[in-house]
Parts: structure tokens; C-alpha cells; sequence
């Protein structure tokens, strides 16, 4: 009993941790909207069953070459699906369906053969007294094992090559158990050639992924790595100059930056010098020095401490950043941080990504924008960026606008050319004019509206909040962008 | 130690009704507490070690499924439902829907421990319940996002119920 349930231990293990890779992996690769999150997850769970379903169906044997394929692919990670998405790219000059074949073939190879233990060792045990017994050692073991993995994966993301070294250590041990001497040898030997040269192959097929999947000549990975939320990359391209990247997905680059950060805080904090102002998102704390100097005091509240770690390494000179007494950091979740506070602001900045993921999407939900009002003082504006230029009423600006409408009194719409978006402030009495903002356009715009009151409701006529119980934007919005790069 | 040797269930298994069951509670969970409390990794972690605790307790629980799905089920309503009333809520009272959380998952554990040592093949038992999970987990994703919370509510409902349907007698 103590050997299976150190075999299922160790299986656990790795089945926790390659599902882990293979989920971060693929979601950054496929980029990383909440249905293809749900898709890798998904097939990570149709592979498992396959290997449930093959388990005491297949030889020993099968089982133990299966296992060894599965092993030798794991070795090969990360280099293995970068290499193989950046050559299909690279031989169709774009994306297509093959990539979700790729996608089918690594999630088969890594998860089946784990899948496979379970069911197989059971059944070895004929005696139900004795297979009871099994199972609760057995099964026990693998969960804690399943937990272990997971968390390790996740928590070792900012050290990638430590992630590897663990995760290829633990399949190692699982080889020397199950497929005997010669091969648990030969596996071990692969293992700390695969931790010694795995971090290289990587980054290299980083930049590949770049260069033929990002259609970025040139392109140079700076710096990539795993939150528990997501993967953030840092990238210089010719085309883009410095970019961060989110799950594969960009995020911003250094040329738009100044624009973004112009209209979302700089403009209303010019013009209503906040006594007390808040930035929510923000990652990489471009918006910190200029916000704290032009208001009383200044709290950033930002989820993920490695987006803060590679912004203040790739974005914001940490030096801007080092001598501001009134300025606060809050690691921690917006909405929960604007639950609990008992401050109330003059300015609120929302700087956040598309409402891509549900996690993204609760922050841009009417239910956020009621919270971000009773944490206001009368007078007050939230300021937010509507992800692209105000169009149809189903599309995301005109919904958030909806949902500002809905809990302001007073909304004001900036769209601008020179962003290729536009941007939207609310509040119950605006304290600054149409004119006011037309004056403070950034100095290089080439054309700029301003559309408030009458002209706005009318825009946006017919267009339906984003609501917390009404978040089908998150997946339609997804579903077309994967099948317009897929399909 | 040896157990006593398992008493056949009345009941057929329906893995796969079990699956989506779990499947739609614990990703109602994930959500319903990312979204009404914080998104951070923390609440993820705890849910998920919740969950994990709660199937391990239902490995070494001999009472009839019937109860377990029932225990859980009552977990699950009372959480949502206090979830259900306030959009957001403090962080702190993540640790008091913990034990809920568990409660949903005992079903887990339980169910295999009464099935398994009487099935005569382990895989298709397991495949079932790993395929029914994947579709509770599309339903319950899918069915937040276009219906809202009370779709989280109360789809559990409609797969306990299917879960505890008596068997058609033989013709």
C-alpha cells in the first residue's frame, strides 16, 4: 500500500504540474481570453479521460512506452510547443487551425499517460475490502500530489528554470518507481540535461514565437514570466518599440503609453487636483509620479506584483518612484479594495485590460461603477479607457458607457484618433467643461471629440450595461477573436 | 487496517450526472468567490484546497450518497445565496464559506468509495465522472456568463435531482 501510494503520489505531482504548464503555455500561446483559458482547461480534462478510459485497457507495456514518450516531451518543455506553434506560423505566414491540433497532441501527451495509473492500479485489487483500502490511500495520495503540483508550477513562475528542475525531478523519481533501472536512468540522465539547457531552448523559442506568431521581425523576448494570473512578457520589436504582453496578449507599448497615461490621468487630474486619487490597474506605475504630484495623496491598487515587478524593470524608472511620501501601493484586488476602504477619493483611474476574462470583466460591470460612486466625494470622477474607438451598441465602449450612464449622473465621452480609443469620465456633477477637455488634448492629436450629454445618450441608444449577471460579452467577444485567427 | 467489505448500493452510480454536479458547484464556487469577494490567486487556492480536503473527508465516509448530496447541496444554496444578496463582500468572509466550499466537495470522496470496490472496471468509472466533470465546468462558466447568478444558484439544484432520480425498473 505505502508503494502505490507513493506511485500516485508522484503522479499526482506531475499531473498537477503539467497540466499547469501546459495550461500557461498554451493560454499565452493561443492568447489568453477566457475561452481559450476554458478550452485548454478543457481539453487538459478530455486527455485525462482518454487515459482513465485506456488505463486497464492497455498493456503494461503500451503503458510504460507511453509514459517514457510522455516523459521525453516534458523534457522538451517549453522549447517543444514554441518551436512547433513558431514553424507552423512560420510555414503558413500566419495562424490557422493546426495550432489547435498542437494544442490536442501536447495536451494527450502530457496528460493521458498520468490518467492512466489511477484506474490501472486499481484494478489490480480484486477484493472490494482490499480495492476500498487502495482507493483511499491510493486516490488520497494523488490528489494531495494533483495540489502539490499545481501550487508548485504556480508559485515557481518567476523562476521558470526552478519550476523545471522540480517538475523534471519529480518525473525522474516517477521513472526510476515504474519503468525500471535502465530507462528510470536513462530519464534521469534527460532530466538534468533537459534543467541545464531547457532555460536557453526556451528563449529562444520565445523570440521565434514573436517573430512568426506576433508577425515581429526582430522581435526580443526581455523578460517572461508566470503569475499565478497570468504570463507577462516584455518584448522590443522595430515595429513596436517596448510592448507588454499578457498571456500572449498586448497589452501596451511604450509609443501609446504617454497617450494612454495623458488622457486617462493626466487630463483629469490637471483639472480637478484631486485632494485624494486612486489608480486601479496600472501595472506598470507609469501613471505614479505625474498622478502623486498633481494630487494630495495617491493609492495604486494592482493585483499582480509581477506586473509591478517588470513595469518598474522595463517601464517606470524606479528612481521616479522612490521618494513619494503620499503615495501608497496595494497589492491586492480593486474591487475588493474599494469594498473594504473607508477613504473616499476625488479621483478614481480604472486602467485595465478589455473585459477579455471574467476576472478583467467584474471591473467593468455596472455593479464596480455603483462601488466606485460610493467611494467618491461629491464631485468626484472615475475616469476609465473604453478599449477602441465608441462604435455599435453591442460592442464593449458603448456597453460601458451604458454601464457609467447607468450609475452617473454626468458622463463625458473623449475619442481620440491619436489613442485609437476613446476614454470616458463620470461622475454625479462633471467639474470641468466639453471645452476643457478639448483644450487638454495630448499635444500630438490629430483629432479629438468631445461628446457629452444629448449626443451621447443617443449613441449609445439600445446599448445593454456589462452587469454581473450579464457577462456574455467576455465569450462572445472571445469566440470571435479565436476563430477569426483560427478558423 | 482492513475495512469492513463494501455493501453494494442500492442506486446505480450515473458518474457522469456526479461530474457535472461537481463540476457546476466547484467552478460555481470560483466564481461566485472571485467575483463577489477577490480575484486574487489566494481565493483559488483556498477554494481549491477546500475542495481538495472535502473529497479526501468523502474517501473515508460510509454514510449512503444520498446524504452526501444532500449535505452538499445545502452548502452550496446557503453560500450562493448569501452571496447572492450582496455584490461585493469583505474579503475576511472568504474563511466562513470555506467550510461550505468542503461541504460541496464530500460527494466527491464519497462517491467513489461506495462505487469503486464493487465496479468491475475502474477506468470507464472515472472517465465517466472526468468527462461529466469537463461539461459542468463549460455549464458552469457558460451559464454564469449569459444568465447570471442564479443560474450558479440553482443548476445544482437540476443535477441533484438528477443524481437522486430513481432508477427505471426493468421491463
Amino acid at each position: 500500500m505505502r508503494r502505490l501510494a507513493l506511485v500516485l503520489g508522484l503522479v499526482g505531482v506531475g499531473f498537477g504540474g503539467a497540466q499547469q504548464l501546459l495550461l500557461r503555455e498554451f493560454a499565452t500561446l493561443l492568447y489568453g481570453e477566457e475561452v481559450v483559458l476554458l478550452l485548454v482547461a478543457g481539453v487538459a480534462l478530455a486527455a485525462a479521460s482518454l487515459g482513465y478510459r485506456l488505463g486497464d485497457r492497455w498493456s503494461a507495456r503500451t503503458h510504460q512506452r507511453l509514459l517514457a514518450l510522455a516523459l521525453l516531451v516534458q523534457f522538451a518543455w517549453p522549447a517543444a510547443p514554441r518551436w512547433s506553434v513558431a514553424g507552423l506560423c512560420m510555414l503558413r505566414g500566419g495562424t490557422g487551425p493546426e495550432l489547435l491540433l498542437v494544442l490536442l497532441l501536447f495536451a494527450f501527451l502530457l496528460t493521458s499517460p498520468f490518467a492512466v495509473f489511477l484506474p490501472a492500479l486499481l484494478s489490480h485489487e480484486t477484493d472490494p475490502s482490499r480495492r476500498l483500502t487502495a482507493l483511499r490511500w491510493g486516490y488520497g495520495a494523488e490528489l494531495l500530489g494533483f495540489f502539490v503540483g499545481s501550487a508548485a508550477a504556480i508559485l515557481l513562475g518567476t523562476r521558470p528554470e526552478l519550476r523545471l528542475a522540480f517538475h523534471f525531478t519529480v518525473l525522474a523519481a516517477l521513472a526510476c518507481l515504474v519503468l525500471g533501472r535502465p530507462r528510470g536512468l536513462a530519464c534521469t540522465a534527460l532530466a538534468g540535461l533537459a534543467i541545464s539547457l531547457g532555460p536557453a531552448l526556451a528563449a529562444t523559442g520565445n523570440d521565434a514565437v514573436y517573430h512568426h506568431k506576433h508577425r515581429l521581425p526582430h522581435a526580443h523576448v526581455l523578460a517572461s514570466l508566470d503569475s499565478p494570473y497570468q504570463r507577462i512578457e516584455v518584448v522590443d520589436s522595430d515595429r513596436r518599440g517596448r510592448a507588454l504582453y499578457l498571456d500572449g496578449l498586448r497589452d501596451l507599448d511604450s509609443g501609446e503609453l504617454d497617450i494612454l497615461n495623458h488622457y486617462l490621468g493626466r487630463v483629469p487630474a490637471r483639472l480637478i487636483r484631486p485632494a485624494r486619487a486612486a489608480v486601479l490597474g496600472n501595472g506598470t506605475l507609469s501613471l505614479v509620479p505625474e498622478l502623486a504630484a498633481l494630487s494630495g495623496e495617491l493609492h495604486s491598487v494592482e493585483l499582480d506584483p509581477v506586473v509591478v515587478g517588470l513595469g518598474t524593470r522595463y517601464f517606470t524608472d524606479p528612481r521616479a518612484l522612490a521618494d513619494l511620501p503620499r503615495w501608497q501601493l496595494h497589492l491586492t484586488d480593486g474591487k475588493a479594495f474599494l469594498a473594504a476602504t473607508d477613504l473616499r477619493f476625488d479621483l478614481i483611474v480604472v486602467d485595465l485590460p478589455s473585459p477579455l476574462t471574467l476576472g478583467e470583466a467584474y471591473l467593468h460591470t455596472r455593479e464596480f461603477y455603483a462601488l466606485c460612486a460610493a467611494r467618491m466625494n461629491p464631485g468626484g470622477v472615475l475616469a476609465i479607457q473604453l478599449s477602441g474607438r465608441l462604435g455599435g451598441r453591442r460592442r464593449i465602449p458603448a456597453r460601458l458607457i451604458a454601464g457609467l450612464s447607468a450609475e452617473f449622473a454626468d458622463v463625458a465621452v473623449v475619442d481620440s484618433e491619436l489613442g485609437d480609443r476613446a476614454f470616458a469620465f463620470a461622475s454625479d456633477a462633471l467639474p470641468f467643461t466639453p471645452d476643457q477637455l478639448r483644450s487638454a488634448a495630448h499635444p500630438q492629436e490629430r483629432a479629438i471629440d468631445v461628446i457629452h450629454g444629448q449626443p451621447l445618450a443617443d449613441k449609445i441608444a439600445g446599448a445593454a450595461p456589462i452587469s454581473l449577471d450579464d457577462l456574455d460579452v467576455v465569450l462572445r467577444r472571445g469566440s470571435e477573436r479565436l476563430l477569426e485567427r483560427h478558423l | 487496517m482492513t475495512p469492513a467489505p463494501p455493501i453494494p448500493p442500492a442506486t446505480p452510480p450515473r458518474p457522469r450526472r456526479l461530474g457535472i454536479h461537481l463540476g457546476l458547484m466547484q467552478f460555481g464556487w470560483l466564481l461566485a468567490l472571485q467575483r463577489g469577494i477577490s480575484a486574487a490567486a489566494l481565493t483559488y487556492a483556498l477554494v481549491l484546497a477546500a475542495w481538495l480536503l472535502g473529497s479526501l473527508v468523502g474517501l473515508w465516509l460510509t454514510g449512503p450518497v444520498r446524504r452526501l448530496v444532500l449535505v452538499g447541496l445545502a452548502a452550496h444554496l446557503g453560500g450562493h445565496a448569501w452571496l447572492l444578496a450582496r455584490d461585493f463582500a469583505p474579503t475576511a468572509t472568504l474563511l466562513l464559506l470555506l467550510p461550505a466550499v468542503a461541504l460541496s466537495a464530500l460527494l466527491g470522496g464519497g462517491f467513489f468509495a461506495r462505487f469503486l470496490p464493487t465496479t468491475d472496471r475502474p477506468g470507464p468509472l472515472f472517465a465517466a465522472e472526468n468527462d461529466g466533470f469537463l461539461l459542468g465546468m463549460l455549464l458552469a462558466v457558460v451559464g454564469y456568463a449569459f444568465l447570471g447568478r442564479w443560474f450558479s444558484l440553482l443548476a445544482p439544484l437540476a443535477t441533484a435531482a438528477l443524481l437522486l432520480a430513481p432508477a427505471r425498473r426493468p421491463a
